[in-house]
C-alpha cells in the first residue's frame, strides 16, 4: 500500500507514509464504529488523512505523530456526528447497571464471528458518545490514559472513571442484545 | 510511559477479574470490553477504495503546492 501511496505522489514524505501505513486501520475502526456506517467511515478516513497531509508541514511534535492523528480522527467524527444530530442516548439509568454486578461479572460469549460486528456496533450506539469514544480510544494498546485525557480534553482520572462507567454499561446492553 | 500503560492495561483486566477465558467450538469468551474490540478491529479491514481515494486525493493536493515551493524542497 504504502508504495502504491508513494507512486501516485511522488516525493510524498517518507514519514506522512509510515504514519497512514501504521494508523489506517485504526483511523476506519474507530470511525466505523463511532459513525455506524461503512461509506461514512470510508469518507472520513479519506478526510482525516487528507487533513493531516495538509498539516503535516506544521506538525511541532509536540505530542506523538499517532496522538495527533487521533486527535485529528476524533474530531473529525465529533463534527460529523454534530452535523447529523444523532447523538444516541442509553435510556436507561446508570444507577440501576450500578448494583446488577452479575450483569458484568460473567464473560462475555459471542455465539459466532460474523455477529460480533453488528452487535458491537449495535452495542456502540446504544452509548452516549463520549463512552463510545473513550472506548474506542482504550482499545488501542499503545495509547495511554493520559493520551486519552488529551485527546478527550479531560484529566487521567476522568478518563479512568468514564472507562469505568462505559465498560459496565457496554457489557449491560451487549447482554441485553444477544 | 510503559509503566503507564501496563497500568492501564492491569487495570483492564482487574475490572474483568471475573472473566475468565475459555474457548468452545461454538463460542468465544473476551477477558475485557477493550478485547473485544480489538478482535473485532482485526476481523475488519480498509476497504480498498479507501486507499485509491487518498492516493489520488494527494497527488491533487501536491499538484496544488506551487512549482517554487516543490523546487524548493528538492535542496
Amino acid at each position: 500500500m504504502e508504495t502504491k501511496l508513494k507512486s501516485a505522489t511522488g516525493c510524498i514524505n517518507k514519514s506522512f507514509e509510515d504514519l497512514y501505513k501504521e494508523n489506517v486501520r485504526n483511523v476506519y475502526y474507530y470511525a466505523l464504529r463511532m459513525l455506524g456506517s461503512i461509506t461514512e467511515a470510508e469518507d472520513a478516513t479519506h478526510d482525516v488523512f487528507i487533513k493531516a497531509f495538509r498539516a503535516y508541514a506544521q506538525f511541532r511534535n509536540e505530542s506523538s505523530p499517532k496522538t495527533w492523528l487521533y486527535r485529528i480522527t476524533v474530531n473529525h467524527c465529533n463534527y460529523l456526528l454534530k452535523v447529523r444530530a444523532k447523538h444516541p442516548m442509553t435510556d436507561i439509568d446508570e444507577a440501576d447497571i450500578e448494583t446488577q454486578n452479575e450483569i458484568y461479572d460473567s464473560p462475555i460469549k459471542v455465539i459466532e464471528n460474523k455477529e460480533i460486528g453488528l452487535l458491537i456496533q449495535k452495542t456502540l450506539e446504544k452509548l452516549p458518545i463520549e463512552y463510545r469514544t473513550v472506548l474506542l480510544l482504550a482499545k488501542d494498546e499503545k495509547l495511554s490514559y493520559e493520551e486519552i485525557g488529551q485527546l478527550t480534553n479531560q484529566t487521567t482520572d476522568a478518563v479512568r472513571g468514564k472507562l469505568h462507567r462505559a465498560r459496565k454499561l457496554f457489557i449491560y446492553h451487549f447482554k441485553k442484545l444477544r | 510511559m510503559k509503566e503507564e500503560f501496563k497500568k492501564k492495561l492491569n487495570e483492564e483486566h482487574k475490572y474483568e477479574g471475573a472473566l475468565k477465558e475459555s474457548t468452545s467450538s461454538s463460542e468465544r469468551k473476551f477477558d475485557s470490553v477493550e478485547d473485544l474490540l480489538r478482535y473485532d478491529a482485526n476481523q475488519i479491514s480498509v476497504p480498498e477504495q479507501v486507499e485509491n481515494k487518498i492516493k489520488k486525493s494527494i497527488a491533487e493536493e501536491k499538484s496544488k503546492i506551487p512549482f517554487w515551493k516543490r523546487w524548493f524542497k528538492k535542496f
